[in-house]
């Protein structure tokens, strides 16, 4: 049973808007936000362990099988499997020009156990390589690429950083070479840029052949996926957030983005990973507190419809991060590229 | 005096020249962003049109990293 508390602040001094502020129940505010009430006291603090891989500086980082994940270098020009021990599986080098070109990966995706997806900005391209790096697929994909997904159906799902109208919806299912808008519903921001940040989505698969979707920036909103023939139904989710952020939810930056409206913006998603064994969701967001100058990362254990489970704050500051269910821990890089093994097991600060 | 002045020398060359995590750096995402626009400003029509669209793409991948 929710309880509800109505307090009305009398402004103080001249000048000082009058506060409605309704406080409904331990998850749902009045506003239609899932705050985590008490975050600091439920959050289980984690200490991390530097692993090394042998390599440096992963772009991408994300989460493939449940024993497995891989790293995209661009450095290196490399996409490498690991298994959760730690020990590459196997590796490819790409090129950065010619037919199979990757300029820029923004997003990549191991599809069934012969293929890698990767979407490349240079050109705005989604490139399919089988394990040897033979080119296998690309297509022009007419938007700016975000996230893709592949589904327990072999098809991909592909999130865009919209431009205007450029495309219609946040995500675009592709399948035997086709390109399809599914409806997933924009958000309207005045400014280009804010726009297509504010609409720029994480994309996990589920083992069902749906998706959660996710948005980065300033709305905690998600989207719950299921494509079908002719379309997909799209069902609208809350994303839980710290309730040390409140006052950030959906803070609308105004352009030019300054590094103070930086710091201060809402981050429902940095990352994300899925343990599709129980069917659970892992989203990295930002806790509201500090560590170390920086704002500190917390990662939120959820089910399917992204109820909260449990909250971890690792001890090492982090915005890439691959969920091993085996081992129930976190591969993570830290802000200096650098690899930890968080374990991420216990379900309250008591365990 | 002169101990005081080298102790403050010391802790301000430190803070100078640790390494930043990029998180702190978002603005310089902006900043280059404002600086590829600026560079664009003799291209006419749809040449200038496309490069604004790179310039962007360029922009929110730089935030995406960063954030």
């Amino acid at each position: 049973m929710r309880k509800s508390i109505l307090l009305l602040a009398l402004p103080v001094a001249v000048g000082v808007p009058i506060l409605l502020v309704a406080c409904a129940g331990d998850d749902v505010a009045a506003a239609g936000h899932r705050l985590i009430r008490g975050f600091e006291d439920r959050a289980v603090p984690v200490t991390c362990q530097a692993v090394d891989l042998g390599t440096e500086a992963p772009e991408l980082l994300r989460g493939a099988s449940d024993t497995s994940f891989v790293v995209l270098n661009a450095a290196e020009r490399r996409i490498t499997e690991y298994g959760d021990d730690l020990a590459a599986l196997w590796s490819l080098e790409y090129e950065e020009t010619g037919p199979a070109a990757i300029e820029g990966p923004e997003s990549v995706t191991l599809l069934a156990d012969t293929a890698v997806a990767v979407l490349a900005r240079g050109g705005n391209r989604l490139v399919v390589l089988d394990r040897a790096g033979a080119l296998i697929a690309t297509e022009a994909l007419g938007f700016i690429p975000a996230a893709v997904a592949a589904t327990s159906n072999g098809e991909l799902l592909i999130t865009p950083m919209p431009l205007g109208d450029m495309p219609g919806t946040l995500m675009v299912r592709y399948r035997g070479g086709e390109l399809e808008e599914l409806p997933v519903p924009k958000r309207s921001y005045v400014d280009m840029t804010v726009n297509a940040l504010g609409n720029i989505l994480l994309v996990e698969a589920l083992a069902d052949g749906g998706a959660v979707a996710v948005h980065q920036f300033f709305a905690p909103r998600a989207f719950h996926v299921v494509p079908h023939i002719g379309g997909a139904t799209v069902s609208p989710l809350r994303v839980p957030t710290p309730d040390v952020t409140a006052a950030a939810i959906d803070v609308v930056p105004r352009a030019p983005i300054t590094d103070d409206q930086f710091d201060r913006i809402l981050t429902p998603a940095v990352a994300m990973s899925m343990d599709r064994g129980r069917d659970e969701v892992y989203l990295v967001t930002r806790s509201g507190r500090d560590l170390g100058g920086q704002p500190e990362r917390t990662v939120l254990r959820t089910d399917r419809r992204l109820e909260l489970i449990a909250a971890y704050v690792p001890d090492v500051s982090f915005r890439k991060m691959a969920f091993l269910p085996r081992r129930r821990a976190a591969i993570v890089a830290d802000d200096f590229d650098r690899f930890h093994l968080c374990p991420l097991n216990a379900i309250d600060r008591a365990d | 005096m002169r101990k005081l002045i080298a102790v403050f020398t010391l802790a301000l060359a430190t803070v100078a020249f640790a390494p930043r995590p990029a998180a702190a750096q978002g603005g310089d995402c902006t900043r280059a962003y404002n600086q590829c626009l600026n560079d664009t400003w003799d291209l006419k029509g749809f040449q200038q049109t496309m490069a604004d669209i790179e310039c962007l793409s360029e922009y929110l991948g730089c935030v995406r990293r960063l954030l």
